[in-house]
């Protein structure tokens, strides 16, 4: 068995979750846990493909961990080209607030300004909000004196450079390949449970994991194992080949 | 280098390796293949994904 050109799985798999592992790490990094999150569309007037394929990427995904979500500083090109792609369904209309403009609605300063749940945070882009709050008191909020925040424009940088971000927050990506010779193996879950130590510890992030299997007639199938981020996707790994 | 410049160089050991290879050999493997994904390729795939999806649309 050789590790030649990637198997055509392996490389969606890869593609597939670069975004998702930025968020996820960003997400991850959140203390306390993130509850609601608030996109700055400000300096987009409109979404094109790729910026709503992953809106609606981030949206499932946030929505999965019964994250909140709202839109600040919206033009209406934003609106109508997420409502186009199917997105509000995933999006109350009461979560969107327009463009300054628009006098009734929050600024972006006003929400930069919002309370004591928002003060400025390790991580860039996922601004916790208490739970007792909604989003809309906390964009409306009263502002308390001048404290930093970690605004929402920052949080719009994530998303309308979110590939970007996942790319460069990558350290050097390494892969390797372990063969077990017919005979050979002997599957205790030792390897899957120093992977999911490294992991933890954040020594390592696992970007991809797949069990290759070479037939006799010299093919080769590529088993993938499912969201690769984490302890618990370790131990699907241990479980499949353990 | 230019002349005049300075360099520093860097040789590590990546230490969180050794128990998983360990590990690993203990289980019956053996490391048949390494080696480094450059960046660019993992951006530059991504973006190939990308467009690839966009024309599905």
């Amino acid at each position: 068995m050789t590790f030649g050109r990637p198997a055509e799985p392996r490389r969606r798999r890869l593609i597939e979750i670069m975004p998702i592992v930025g968020w996820k790490s960003l997400l991850a990094q959140a203390d306390p846990p993130a509850t609601r999150l608030v996109l700055d569309t400000r300096v987009q007037s409109d979404l094109d493909l790729t910026t709503l394929d992953m809106h609606s990427t981030l949206l499932r995904l946030l929505r999965s961990r019964d994250i909140e979500v709202g839109l600040a500083d919206v033009r209406s090109g934003v609106v109508d080209a997420m409502r186009d792609h199917g997105l509000l369904e995933q999006l109350p209309e009461t979560r969107i607030f327009w463009t300054s403009h628009m006098p009734s609605q929050p600024s972006l300063r006003e929400v930069a300004q919002a309370p004591e749940s928002s003060r400025s945070h390790p991580i860039g882009g996922i601004r916790p909000v208490s739970s007792h709050r909604t989003l809309g008191e906390s964009l409306l909020g009263s502002a308390t004196d001048g404290q930093e925040s970690c605004t929402a424009a920052e949080v719009g940088g994530q998303m309308t450079e979110g590939m970007d971000v996942a790319v460069d927050d990558l350290g050097p990506v390494d892969y390797l390949v372990v063969e077990f010779p017919v005979g050979a193996a002997n599957f205790t879950g030792e390897m899957a449970e120093e992977l999911a130590r490294l992991s933890a510890a954040g020594t390592i992030r696992i970007l991809d994991l797949l069990v290759l299997h070479k037939n006799d007639d010299g093919s080769v199938e590529a088993i993938e194992i499912d969201d690769l981020e984490g302890v618990d996707a370790i131990r699907v790994f241990e479980t499949q080949v353990a | 280098m230019l002349p005049g410049s300075v360099a520093g160089v860097l040789v590590w050991e990546n230490r969180w390796a050794a128990p998983f290879a360990s590990a690993a050999r203990r289980s019956g493997g053996q490391l048949i293949a390494t080696g480094r994904i450059p960046i660019q390729a993992i951006a530059a795939s991504i973006e190939a994904e990308l467009a690839e999806q966009e024309e599905g649309n």
